[in-house]
């Protein structure tokens, strides 16, 4: 709409502040001597202010606590950052045997802080994959942190052991995910697997996850909850400190033959 | 935690206003919210350091947004302007007066188009200058300005029962 030479956009930019000394003067001018106009000018710092009387309330409102999960959960990591973040880094004394409380309070963050998890394996843990023997292999075979990229699968599969321990029962157990599962390789499958007395791998926990949009890292990290829920799973089972370095390479080499009680 | 994340977090009260004004409701604006933060930490690499970070977060939820409102335009869903008029009783008239407004102006918004909604609420509620509006949506100044202008009448207008522009907004 034009009033007198003036169109909307103009004084609204003047109302706004937006218009350099010059503009602004013509426009207080013919604000001046057109009471039709000032009332068009009004109408728009009313309407600004609506729309922040509208809003105003959310910048006092806290902030959801699902929010602040989202941002201090899903960090996206790398094995063996997230194995340090796990179990406080190669260096460190163990003291045995850990609590399950005090392991899972070592392992995150998440559980303190993000509050995700409500009962002890809260989540939907399915504990029935029959074990691939490619993945088998490649716990029997690889370190932790190593990528071991499957045979015969055409949407690059690949097994990344996270973690070697020992679990209440005195069998060897391995942290790893699988990625590129299920229908276009879209799945990432994060779990456990222990060896059982006839040396075969056995699944005690898995969880399934969509890999999330961008995964250009070039591995999963699981999401909030599901890493809660196997590292809640961990925490409650292992046995002692976890194998790493020269002891999970010795034992590899051994073929997993060394006596997991001493 | 990483200094930006941290950036993220206490920018999380204006990032909900954003999206509840984009929205025009705090539960969508919540979805939303949540969807840009997964968005944006999943693309951090892509932030340059010296950049405003609230103009690239509110890009990113605009762009999720966009995209969300593009899969559900089958199931177009527009609120309802005179369900929003009823008042719980029992409060001074001064604070039902009050909500009243409140309610009248939030269901004003969400009657606005999309696109210009975004360009009041990023001008008018967040304090952004004309040409920081433009450069965060990728529009012309004076697309910002024609839009904002326009938006600025109608909300006005709805909240005020302006007939003549009630029938404009029916239309539009």
């Amino acid at each position: 709409m034009m009033t007198r030479g003036i169109d909307d956009e103009k004084l609204m930019a003047y109302v706004d502040g937006e218009l350099g000394a010059v503009e602004r003067a013509e426009v207080e001018a013919l604000l001046a001597q057109d009471p039709s106009l000032r009332e068009r000018a009004e109408m728009f710092r009313e309407s600004a202010d609506l729309a922040r009387f509208a809003l105003a309330d959310t910048l006092r409102e806290p902030v959801p606590d699902a929010m602040l999960a989202t941002l201090r959960s899903t960090e996206r990591e790398g094995p063996l950052k997230r194995l340090f973040r796990r179990f406080g880094g190669a260096g460190r004394q163990w003291s045995l045997p850990l609590g399950g409380l005090e392991l899972a309070t070592a392992a995150g963050l998440l559980l303190v802080v993000g509050g995700v998890v409500g009962s002890q394996f809260g989540g939907d843990p399915v504990y029935s994959d029959a074990m691939d023997p490619r993945v088998a292999d490649a716990l029997s075979t690889a370190g932790s942190g190593t990528v071991v990229v499957l045979d015969g699968s055409d949407s690059a599969e690949d097994v990344l052991p996270l973690l070697t321990y020992v679990n209440s029962d005195g069998a060897f157990c391995r942290h790893y995910l699988h990625h590129g599962v299920g229908p276009q390789g879209g799945q990432t499958v994060d779990g456990v697997a222990c060896l059982d007395d006839g040396g075969n791998w056995q699944q005690v926990i898995t969880v399934r996850m969509e890999a999330s949009e961008a995964e250009s890292d070039g591995y999963v990290t699981a999401s909030g909850g599901e890493s809660v829920l196997i590292d809640d799973f961990i925490a409650s089972t292992i046995a002692g400190a976890p194998i790493v370095g020269p002891d999970e390479a010795e034992l590899i080499g051994s073929d997993w033959t060394a006596d997991s009680s001493s | 935690m990483s200094d930006t994340r941290s950036q993220i977090i206490a920018m999380l009260p204006r990032l909900r206003r954003f999206c509840r004004g984009l929205t025009g409701s705090a539960e969508e604006g919540d979805e939303l919210v949540q969807m840009a933060c997964e968005r944006a930490l999943s693309r951090l690499h892509q932030w340059q350091e010296g950049s405003r970070l609230d103009s690239w977060l509110y890009r990113i939820a605009q762009n999720v947004w966009i995209n969300k409102m593009r899969q559900e335009k089958n199931r177009n869903t527009v609120p309802d302007l005179d369900a929003v008029s009823a008042v719980a009783g029992g409060d001074t008239r001064q604070e039902v007066e009050t909500r009243d407004l409140h309610q009248k102006t939030m269901a004003a918004m969400r009657h606005l188009p999309p696109d210009q909604r975004e360009v009041l609420v990023l001008v008018c509620v967040e304090g952004f200058s004309y040409r920081e509006a433009a450069e965060t949506l990728g529009l012309k100044i004076g697309t910002v300005m024609s839009r904002l202008s326009r938006a600025r009448l109608r909300l006005w207008q709805m909240v005020h029962g302006d007939p003549a522009m009630a029938a404009a907004v029916q239309k539009g």
